[in-house]
């Protein structure tokens, strides 16, 4: 298995940028008849943080993740990064092929 | 959210970069917004988008030179380390009239992407690199 940083261009200045989850999402709760103190730190998943990418990339990404999908798993690294699990290289190249024909330049997978 | 207009984003451009808490209030998060290009018109837009795609070519094409599959490991570490160099000497060549075009910016960039993969043992013939006197010059001064 080797795992791969998904990069798209930043639609201002068009340089490779990528996602990284700094911290959890706390999240709390609110009801109608009790208080509730619990909060609890979430980590987004691959996809949720691929979807956050949405109006700072070039391209959709529910488009990116469906071309991902079909040949790798989106996972979040320990770092925080929002990357692609892929079997091998040649999975890599055959990914890195299939976002090329469809988004051009635009979508990148890299270290 | 909401858009901000062309005049507002360049009122909020002081030369550099827009930052983060800039670009976060001005990207939308809008599925239409990420086909339309609100900062084209932007000259020093432009002008940092041209550099980053010489710097881009310029890596691509020493990387070619040197075999390196895009996908080898050691990129990250290298990048990044090439990034924070060239972020510290950048300015310094700017001031000194060493770096003036993008051309130039690129050039440096190549050779501080150079030095991180010697310091890997990869070896990088002087060949692979942009030939420019001025920034060898200003590297083994400034960086030994």
């Amino acid at each position: 298995m080797i795992r791969l940083r998904l990069f798209g261009r930043c639609r201002i200045y068009h340089d490779p940028v990528t996602p990284v989850l700094r911290a959890s999402a706390h999240i709390g709760w609110d009801a109608w008849f009790r208080s509730i103190d619990l909060v609890t730190p979430q980590r987004l998943k691959g996809e949720e943080l691929l979807l956050r990418t949405r109006g700072w990339w070039t391209v959709e990404p529910t488009d990116v993740a469906e071309v991902v999908k079909q040949h790798g798993h989106l996972v979040v690294g320990e770092g925080g990064e929002l990357m692609v699990e892929l079997t091998d290289r040649k999975a890599a190249g055959e990914l890195s092929a299939a976002l090329t024909e469809r988004f051009g330049d635009q979508v990148l997978i890299a270290p | 959210m909401r858009a901000l207009r062309y005049s507002e984003t360049v009122s909020n451009h002081d030369g550099g970069w827009f930052s983060t808490e800039q670009q976060f209030e001005i990207l939308l998060g809008e599925k239409e917004m990420s086909e339309r290009d609100d900062w084209g018109h932007d000259p020093s837009v432009q002008s940092m988008r041209r550099v980053f795609a010489r710097m881009e070519k310029a890596q691509q094409e020493l990387l070619g030179r040197l075999s390196i599959s895009p996908f080898d490991p050691r990129l990250r570490r290298r990048r990044e380390e090439a990034r924070t160099f060239f972020e510290r000497a950048w300015p310094l060549a700017a001031r000194r009239g060493i770096v003036v075009s993008e051309e130039d910016a690129a050039s440096l960039y190549a050779h501080c992407l150079a030095r991180t993969l010697r310091s890997d043992g990869i070896e990088v013939p002087s060949e692979a690199l942009p030939c420019d006197e001025r920034i060898l010059e200003f590297l083994s001064e400034e960086h030994p």
